[in-house]
């Protein structure tokens, strides 16, 4: 008799979808700007304020964006997991394994599962996730930088980088999914 | 047909089309004060190309 497997998602979703909301507010003018400002006739406000509005919006898709990136680490983490619970149900065993880095679930856990594993860490989107939790860890455990400015920094808390991020981020675990839905153990 | 490199209807293809619909977003200059908000689901319409 054929057996299905079913697949529960934990918070790995959750926080998916709160990661693709916070990339949507970067972009968009209601998460942006004021909301008193935007019920007013634009022929009514100041151009200065206006000049104001646009520096506060650009603060806010900074604050988004790295919303966004911390969210997608947060879901690469619940996938990853989500895999390790699904393959091995020992205590001690899962214990073990959750020690590992994100990064090394996703390097590691297929090969350890017998599945094959094409994931190399030079190359993308391994190299994308390693990126993404070097930015995590430095957000997750901030302490004061004499070479940077965390607050500020759209060199890596852009919408492109969330974008970037958040699609390595689902790439991996449902390509995982797909594998396991074909070779169903 | 390949999709950006994916089988057609592979699991891969989806969550390429879904990538280049998040990047097209991203990277949309700042938007104006009374511009129309953006529709909160970013995916749907990624979504309904790509499993129609």
């Amino acid at each position: 008799m054929a057996s299905i497997k079913f697949y529960f998602e934990s918070m790995a979703g959750t926080h998916l979808e709160d990661a693709l909301r916070a990339l949507r507010d970067t972009g968009s003018a209601d998460a942006l700007y004021d909301h008193k400002l935007r019920s007013m006739d634009p022929k009514e406000i100041d151009w200065a304020d206006v000049s104001v509005a646009r520096d506060i919006a650009e603060s806010w898709r900074i604050t988004y964006s790295r919303r966004a990136l911390l969210f997608a680490a947060f879901s690469a983490e619940a996938y990853a997991n989500d895999f390790l619970f699904d393959e091995w149900s020992g205590d001690k065993d899962r214990k073990a394994l959750q020690a590992l880095s994100t990064v090394d679930k996703y390097a590691l856990l297929p090969g350890f599962a017998g599945r094959k594993s094409v994931l190399e860490r030079g190359r993308d989107p391994l190299q994308r996730i390693k990126w993404l939790f070097d930015r995590r860890n430095e957000l997750v455990h901030a302490k004061p930088h004499s070479d940077k400015d965390l607050t500020w920094e759209p060199e890596n808390h852009n919408p492109v980088a969330a974008a970037e991020s958040i699609s390595r981020s689902q790439r991996v675990p449902r390509c995982w999914l797909a594998e396991l839905r074909r070779h169903p153990s | 047909m390949l999709v950006g490199g994916a089988p057609e209807a592979s699991v891969l293809s989806f969550v390429l089309a879904e990538r280049k619909a998040l990047l097209k977003y991203a990277k949309r200059p700042l938007p104006g004060i009374h511009d129309e908000p953006v529709p909160t689901n970013l995916l749907s319409e990624a979504r309904r190309k790509a499993w129609s």
